[in-house]
């Protein structure tokens, strides 16, 4: 049987889209694992990276804790934490915040540090509060960067919370995980092919996101 | 804190747009001599500022636009002369940064209200310091700055920045923001609602010299010197009485600078804002500056006087060196060319009989200047050929200079750069209304020089009536 011949297997078998066990109910999971993973990710990196990059204290600690977390793996913190707390949704979320975080936090240092600093001098000089700089100056400039961490982040959030399939919890990694053990190809390959749809639709929302949100005086910048 | 800070303090509804045609100002300034003060001055030009149109934008490039440089600088001369107040005051002010530099050192400045003041000097001289001290950018180490008497610090920071237009090199717009909202900016954060604000910043843009067109465009797609105008736009926006300046338009080509400059003076004259304008260029501080204070590595004060008593006296052998050689021919650019003996008698009209022309064959002059029919010069021919006989060869008269407008210096340029060592004095429209010898230039000069002399003597004044009427190169 060809890769083609699963997929479209897979979709057209009725079973599939129905119930609990259905694909909009396993995607409507995996969804809500992915956006509270990237929703707690962002809530640290963001100001962390927000308040370094702007100060322009504390590069080569955070440059360091970038590092380490990224050379988790994945895989292992999950298991280690599912010996350690039990079932639940807390095991999978560390290991997929732990790999959200550097993306963001990196790119957000980056973006500030790399600002032009002379609007920020004229906005400053103009009697702007450094609320208002950061939020109204700031911010807007580094947007395009800032996005692009949370992209990445946001990619390899969905592609990876396939693995709370294996501490018997939802979404999408059901499918592959389920299919493996029953040996049945068709599901493995139709839950793998979910998944790589929802990554190219999560760029293709950042890419919407990104030409509402970022000024046309900035887009360009990388 | 007298009136005008209170004025503006009043938030959006006590704006007014100043549009002042700069000969109403004028009078308005003279009408007030008697009674100093900022407050009264600002009431008096804002009255006179609804009834005048506002100088067409477009005309920076056109050296003859409304007021002569002369004539205002001779306002500013009366008002340094203790006529009207300083508006900031600088009190033996010493930075010394945490780093242990000491960039600027026990430095005292009154910097004159309305009027250009420009602080000049070497690369690393703290001028850039001294700027940023007055809007708190930087808190001096020891020492205070006055602001209309009150010291800088006693007003919240935000206040007191929002009270100062300031204006950096390469302008420093917010690339996320268009053109009209980077303008219209700090008008937004005093609270006026966005259509407002956009409608005076359109006014900005015009004042400026910037089309309209470019409003709804991104910084980006601006030149540096388009940029330039929208950070001068954008410091005005909300009226602040003073305007900082630093290096401003040291990123943009010579001739785009110098257009600057003019729409920087013209928009000074129609304002009457108080600007302390920083640059390493001397050129620039004597172009512009009403008073210029040349600094020395370590932040100490060399010499702060008008331009005119810079180059004509220097305070010792560092300022000497720094403005440079040929300070003599450039101090000219101070002396009106009013004064010079202008003769017609070797002017020969268009269609002139033979008796006109042997008369202007026989007035002494080696040439004879032929005009066309409006009686714009056509080039000079041979006095001895005598030009009855035939159409004689003649001599371009390159460029002439407009007399009483501009300057001694350009009258000498004229001559010099003239093959017949005559230049050729016309009107504003280029009418020829004499020549002059390089020889009656020079004596002019020497009588400009000594009436100077006699003027510092005798008080202001008459040096002011001297410098009537010329133009700045
Ligand atoms: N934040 C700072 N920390 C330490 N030293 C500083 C700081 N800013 C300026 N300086 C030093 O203070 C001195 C004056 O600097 P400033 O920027 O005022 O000079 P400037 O006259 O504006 O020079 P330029 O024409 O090059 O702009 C210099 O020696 C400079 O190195
Ligand atoms: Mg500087």
């Amino acid at each position: 049987m060809s890769l083609f011949q699963f997929i479209s297997d897979f979709f057209r078998d009725n079973a599939n889209w129905h119930g609990a066990y259905g694909i909009p109910h396993r995607l409507l999971e995996h969804v809500e694992y992915s956006l509270i993973a990237l929703g707690i990710a962002a809530g640290i990196a963001l100001p962390v990276g927000l308040v370094t990059g702007h100060t322009g204290r504390g590069g080569n600690a955070l440059a360091l804790v970038a590092t380490a977390a990224r050379a988790l793996p994945s895989y292992g913190l999950l298991v280690l934490m599912f010996f350690w707390l039990g079932l639940g949704l807390t095991p999978v979320m560390i290991p997929l915040v732990a790999l959200a975080v550097p993306p963001i936090l990196v790119t957000t240092y980056e973006a500030m540090r790399t600002l032009d600093p002379a609007p920020v001098d004229a906005a400053r000089g103009m009697g702007m509060g450094p609320a208002a700089v950061l939020f109204q100056v700031e911010l807007p400039s580094a947007l395009p960067l800032v996005l692009s961490g949370l992209r990445s982040a946001a990619i390899q959030v969905v592609s990876t919370t396939a693995i709370a399939a294996t501490v018997s919890l939802g979404g999408l990694g059901r499918f592959v995980v389920d299919g493996l053990y029953q040996q049945n190809y068709t599901i493995v390959v139709g839950g793998a092919t979910l998944i790589a749809g929802l990554a190219l639709v999560t760029i293709a929302l950042f890419w919407l996101v990104g030409r509402f949100v970022v000024s046309p005086g900035v887009r360009g910048r990388r | 804190m007298n009136r005008p800070f209170a004025e503006w303090r009043g938030g959006p509804g006590s704006h007014t747009v100043v549009a002042v045609c700069p000969r109403a100002e004028r009078t308005a300034r003279s009408a007030v001599r008697v009674t100093p003060g900022r407050g009264t001055r600002r009431s008096t030009r804002r009255r006179d500022g609804d009834a005048q149109p506002r100088m067409e934008p477009g005309g920076l490039d056109s050296p003859g636009t409304g007021l002569s440089e002369t004539d205002r600088r001779q306002a500013v001369h009366a008002r340094s002369r203790g006529v009207f107040g300083t508006l900031i005051q600088i009190e033996s002010v010493t930075k010394r940064y945490p780093d242990g530099t000491t960039a600027v050192d026990g430095l005292s400045l009154e910097i004159p209200d309305g009027s250009i003041t420009v602080l000049v000097g070497p690369s690393g001289c703290g001028k850039t310091t001294t700027l940023r001290m007055i809007n708190r950018m930087v808190e001096q180490t020891s020492g205070r700055i006055l602001l209309d008497g009150a010291d800088i610090r006693e007003q919240p920071v935000s206040t007191l920045r929002r009270s100062m237009g300031y204006v950096i090199q390469n302008a420093g717009l917010f690339p996320h923001r268009t053109i009209v909202d980077n303008i219209a900016t700090v008008p937004r954060m005093l609270g006026w609602d966005r259509r407002r604000a956009r409608e005076r910043a359109r006014e900005l843009m015009e004042r400026v010299g910037l089309d309209g067109a470019l409003a709804r465009r991104y910084p980006y797609q601006l030149s540096g010197g388009q940029q330039q105008r929208v950070g001068v736009a954008r410091a005005l926006a909300a009226d602040p009485p003073v305007l900082l300046m630093d290096e401003p338009f040291s990123a943009v080509d010579p001739i785009v600078r110098k257009s600057l400059q003019a729409e920087l003076l013209r928009i000074q004259e129609e304002l009457g804002k108080t600007i302390v304008f920083v640059t390493h260029d001397i050129d620039e501080a004597i172009r512009i500056g009403d008073m210029v204070a040349v600094l020395r590595t370590g932040g100490k004060l060399a010499q702060f006087a008008p331009p005119d008593e810079l180059l004509s006296s220097p305070a010792d052998a560092f300022v000497e060196d720094f403005l440079g050689t040929d300070r003599g021919i450039r101090r000219l650019s101070f002396f009106g060319s009013d004064g010079l003996e202008l003769t017609t008698q070797p002017v020969l009209p268009a269609g002139a009989d033979a008796a006109q022309a042997a008369r202007a064959a026989a007035s002494g002059a080696p040439y004879v200047l032929l005009t066309d029919a409006e009686g714009r010069p056509r080039g000079w021919a041979e006095a001895k050929g005598g030009p009855a006989g035939g159409e004689p060869e003649l001599l371009p008269t390159g460029r002439p200079f407009v007399a009483g407008r501009e300057s001694l210096r350009d009258a000498l340029d004229c001559a010099v750069l003239s093959p017949t060592g005559w230049a050729v004095a016309v009107d504003d429209q280029g009418k020829v209304v004499g020549v002059v010898s390089q020889e009656a230039i020079g004596a002019a000069i020497r009588s400009a020089h000594a009436a100077r002399q006699d003027g510092d003597g005798a008080g202001g004044a008459d040096r002011a009536d001297a410098t009537r009427a010329g133009a700045v190169t």
